[in-house]
């Protein structure tokens, strides 16, 4: 198709503020999909992300659409994760695209997420389409929405659309809007090609598909091409666009979204934001952008039960296929035994991973508390990237510890900004800016240790504005900081899964509340359990969970045997799924404590 | 096998229950209802010796309940009788009724006595007037005493009294006062209950009659444990004491050993070894509707797993001075079976004795349900 009847575009929007039932109302309209194959959220396949209202993963589908002006257009919908934790695969989808619908909730207002996604879009040179959703809504506010948009994009109101997506009012105006206000992507078609991965799905028989954008040039099957940044070389099998199911095709010229299959065994071979070249007629410079995504945060992941070990390996590995960023290694604990220690890109993608492997692999498992990686420059002036607090050197080793630093904007209402500014001064923010987006509401903007925003930084932040703040963050810098191990000791054996890296300032209080909850989470047992923080091997606080004085059945006669016997059975089973250490017995929730402190 | 115990549940309580009782009983039974039981429980009887062959033996009867009492000496020699046609009472058969102690008039006891019952045992819970009323008793500490001396003129020279501790509002020099005031009885066996109340039971919830706390409930035990010791009792299992090893409960202990049992009656459990137990339904009319007919219908039977038979052999031989071989709790432990062991002895919570088997202590039966767990833990390799 000519690329001036071709249009690339994404959807920007808070989580729940409509993206994908907006979405869904386009594939319907255009055709694309028929109402008998509807079903809610066509685009996110995983059943988490129909549930959470998240996406996880890109996708692009083709839609055909015969504008106002009679002519017939190719709108490619590029929909993109939209979470903070997946920003790198956001832009890179948004570097295929030439413009954006911005969706924002007419009761909500703009959000946190909205600004994050809208500065990056921003940042392409996207053209934006304001779409205010929702306007069916009795809580909905309109006209304020429409005057806080108009604000922040300085624009007249009267650009601004007004849509229910639910009950499919004002969905030819989007797609006008599209083909009106988005300009045709710009390319030579006699150029050497180059196609931008925006991100890849895994197919078991075909290996890693990855879906691209064609800048320059034409990709046709039976073409040899190399990948820029890994170098693999590929004969394509396959080109095709995407509609609910894939549709091959003869090529993909300049301005295009569409799939190739090129038996690319591994996912981690057709990376985000790579380029496609031909050897033939090879490109000399790749296209901007590409990075190696690196996880940010990192948890060791246990099977409860130790004989699950090899089904957790399998279960990880299997997820990789599909999930390229997400990276681990073994790790062996001495209080959990075999596990793996895995990098995530945040807590979202953590938490996803998590709920993954027990779902879709049923692997029970036990996940230590999330942590950072810490670079440690040690007196030897070596520099280690560490991301096992466990595994910290001795003090006398360590010259300095540095630690990952974001920006951090958080979008409130006024109203509850003393409390957000104190969350964030306890969390060892350094305050850097503070702006009015309208009369109401503010953005604050923190320098602030990663590590603060792990432990529930999302939960106080929800809790102390009624759920009206929201944030985002990018990642800054590594910085010193005054860090400490805090190690818990049971019996005088120190439990390696419960360590942890601190700031100085904080590390008593820390570690007086952990080893409290560890007295309340741990039961009372044979013998008398004695638990212990320390930093740096001295002894900070101790707690003494008290052994049992009594329990026993005094009655067990013939009728009582079969009832005894049963309860035994019970207790075996709870039994089982504590760890013990030396001659103490740790529930799993013990391990989890850190998570649990008020 | 040779010989086997018959227990007998009797459904029947006078006119209220125990507050603290969830066995399986019916108040205020008409004489119609006793007759209608007695019949089915002897066609339950016949029935039964289809399992439990007429070469067979029988070395102990059990009349439990509820309040065996309750029925007439000619009724325990009805059923005595209906035994003894379908197979050979051994000699020197144990034969046990449990008795309330207002229902032992002198002439009852004779007439028990001549209907073949030659072991008592007395529900006397307590000597202190206090804490019978507490218990929901509607004896005397008066009628206990009168119940022993009518038990011992009709002839019988085995009795056991059963007394409860750790009761609302009780004291160790109480429950020392009703261990003493026994001995002096001259009685030969003793059963001290830690008083527990099970969610069923209809005391459950209510303040007043909520239990000792537990270092009262440890403290009365073990100064039990000290006096009856220093008297030179056996303290045979957990919540049992003898003045010698023949006055041990034989059918008591024959469940403890798992050995065959035959139980008859509403809820009444039966046991072949190695591995099947079934039992009756625990409701008066459907026993009495199906009583006599195949006991291993409705799912009220299981048949252990090896697994399971070894757990049990566990659970009931760590209630017994007897103890257990290491071996079978080696079984479960592997390779942790020496450290858990020294563990606990280094707790004085139990050890290994003269015989090589590992026994609890009187402090290590205070916690037999943790210890239990321990010691049957599910192996988990560990990394």
């Amino acid at each position: 198709m000519e690329m001036e009847h071709i249009r690339n575009f994404c959807i920007i929007a808070h989580i729940d503020h409509g993206k994908s039932t907006l979405a869904d109302r386009l594939l319907e309209t255009t055709g694309t999909v028929d109402s008998r194959q509807m079903r809610e959220q066509v685009l996110d396949s995983m059943d988490l992300e129909r549930e959470r209202g998240i996406t996880i993963k890109a996708h692009a589908i083709r839609m055909d659409y015969t504008a106002a002006d009679g002519c017939k257009y190719q709108l490619n919908l590029i929909d993109t994760p939209g979470h903070v934790d997946f920003n790198y695969e956001v832009s890179r989808s948004l570097a295929a695209c030439e413009g954006a619908v911005l969706v924002v909730d007419a009761s909500q207002g703009v959000q946190a997420q909205t600004l994050g996604n809208l500065l990056l879009a921003m940042e392409h040179d996207l053209a934006i389409i304001p779409v205010i959703n929702k306007i069916d809504l009795a809580a909905s506010r309109v006209e304020d929405t429409a005057a806080e948009l108009a604000d922040l994009l300085s624009i007249e109101r009267g650009e601004i659309l007004r849509v229910s997506a639910k009950f499919s009012r004002g969905i030819a105006q989007v797609l006008d809007a599209i083909v009106a206000r988005v300009p045709p992507p710009v390319g030579s078609e006699h150029a050497p090609l180059r196609a931008l991965i925006f991100d890849s799905t895994f197919d078991t028989y075909r290996g890693a598909v990855p879906l691209v954008r064609v800048k320059d040039g034409c990709l046709e099957k039976g073409m040899k091409i190399r990948l820029f940044a890994t170098g693999g070389v590929y004969e394509v099998l396959e080109v095709g666009m995407l509609r609910l199911r894939p549709v091959p095709l003869d090529r993909l010229g300049p301005g295009e979204v569409g799939y190739l299959a090129a038996s690319i065994k591994k996912l981690r071979n057709a990376r985000v934001g790579d380029t496609v070249i031909d050897t033939a007629n090879p490109a000399a410079a790749p296209l901007p952008g590409y990075r190696e995504v690196k996880p940010m945060v990192f948890a060791a992941v246990f099977p409860v039960d130790n004989e699950e070990y090899e089904d957790l390996k399998e279960a990880l590995e299997r997820l990789q296929l599909n999930d390229a960023s997400l990276t681990y290694e073994p790790e062996t604990s001495q209080a959990l035994g075999f596990g793996f220690r895995c990098g995530f890109l945040g807590l979202l993608h953590m938490e996803i991973v998590q709920e993954r492997l027990s779902r879709e692999h049923d692997v029970r498992i036990l996940a230590t508390v999330p942590n950072v990686r810490y670079r440690i420059f040690l007196t030897s002036s070596q520099m280690l990237e560490l991301s096992n607090p466990a595994a910290l050197p001795d003090r006398s080793r360590i010259e300095r510890i540095e630690e990952p630093l974001v920006r951090l904007r958080i979008y409130v209402p006024s109203e509850y900004l003393g409390s957000i500014m104190e969350l964030c001064k306890e969390r060892r923010g350094s305050y850097r800016e503070m702006k009015y987006l309208d009369q109401h509401k503010l953005e604050l903007i923190y320098d602030m240790p990663l590590g603060e925003i792990l432990f529930d930084f999302y939960d106080r932040l929800k809790t102390l504005s009624r759920g009206y703040a929201s944030y985002d963050y990018d990642l800054l810098d590594y910085r010193a900081a005054d860090l400490v191990r805090l190690d818990i000791l049971i019996n005088g054996e120190p439990v390696d899964a419960l360590s942890a890296v601190i700031h100085r300032d904080k590390a008593r209080a820390w570690g007086k509340r952990l080893i409290e909850k560890l007295k309340e989470l741990i039961p009372r047992q044979l013998f008398e359990v004695v638990v212990q923080a320390a930093i740096g091997g001295q002894v900070i606080a101790r707690e003494v969970v008290r052994p049992l004085r009594k329990n026993v059945t005094a009655k067990c006669y013939g009728g009582d045997i079969t009832r005894k016997r049963k309860l035994l059975e019970r207790q075996r089973e709870g039994k089982r799924r504590m760890k013990q250490l030396g001659r103490v017995e740790i529930p799993q929730e013990a391990f989890l404590a850190v998570l649990k402190l008020d | 096998m040779t010989s086997f115990g018959i227990y007998i549940h009797v459904p029947f309580c006078r006119d209220r229950k125990c507050p603290y009782c969830d066995f399986y009983s019916v108040a205020s039974p008409g004489p119609g209802l006793v007759e209608r039981y007695l019949d089915v429980l002897e066609a339950e009887l016949a029935r039964s010796v289809e399992r439990y062959p007429e070469n067979l033996g029988v070395g102990s009867i059990y009349f439990g309940g509820g309040t065996p009492s309750l029925l007439e000496p000619e009724q325990v020699w009805r059923v005595y009788c209906r035994i003894k046609s379908l197979w050979q009472i051994l000699p020197g058969a144990e034969v046990t009724l449990e008795c309330n102690p207002e229902d032992l008039l002198l002439r009852r006891a004779a007439g028990y006595f001549s209907a073949g019952v030659n072991r008592l045992s007395l529900g006397c819970q307590s000597f202190d007037e206090r804490q019978l009323e507490l218990l929901g008793r509607s004896h005397s500490a008066a009628d206990c005493r009168a119940a022993v001396g009518n038990a011992c003129e009709a002839g019988f020279g085995r009795l056991s009294l059963d007394l409860i501790f750790g009761g609302p509002q009780s004291t160790e020099g109480a429950l020392l006062e009703a261990v003493g005031t026994a001995l002096d009885l001259g009685v030969s066996h003793l059963s001290l209950y830690g008083y527990h109340l099970e969610r069923t039971a209809p005391a459950y919830g209510r303040a007043e009659l909520a239990p000792a706390g537990e270092e009262l409930y440890r403290s009365q035990y073990l100064a039990a444990c000290r006096k009856l010791e220093d008297s030179g009792w056996r303290h045979y299992e957990i919540s049992n004491w003898a003045a010698s090893p023949d006055e041990y409960c034989r059918h008591n202990l024959a469940y403890w050993l798992r050995r065959p049992c035959l139980g008859c009656g509403p809820a009444a459990h039966s046991f072949l070894p190695p591995d099947l137990r079934f039992w009756n339904p625990e409701d008066l009319e459907e026993y009495l509707k199906g009583g006599g007919g195949d006991k291993l219908s409705d799912g009220r039977s299981e048949r252990l797993d090896s697994e399971q038979v070894l757990c049990e052999e566990i659970m009931l031989g760590l209630r017994l001075e007897s103890g257990v071989e290491p071996a079978a709790i080696g079984a479960f432990l592997g390779g942790e079976l020496e450290t858990t062991l020294q563990a606990l002895r280094e707790e004085g919570l139990g050890a290994v004795s003269g015989a090589g088997r590992f026994v609890l202590s009187e402090r290590g039966w205070l916690i037999y349900d943790e210890v239990l767990g321990r010691l049957t833990r599910k192996e988990r390799p560990s990394g």
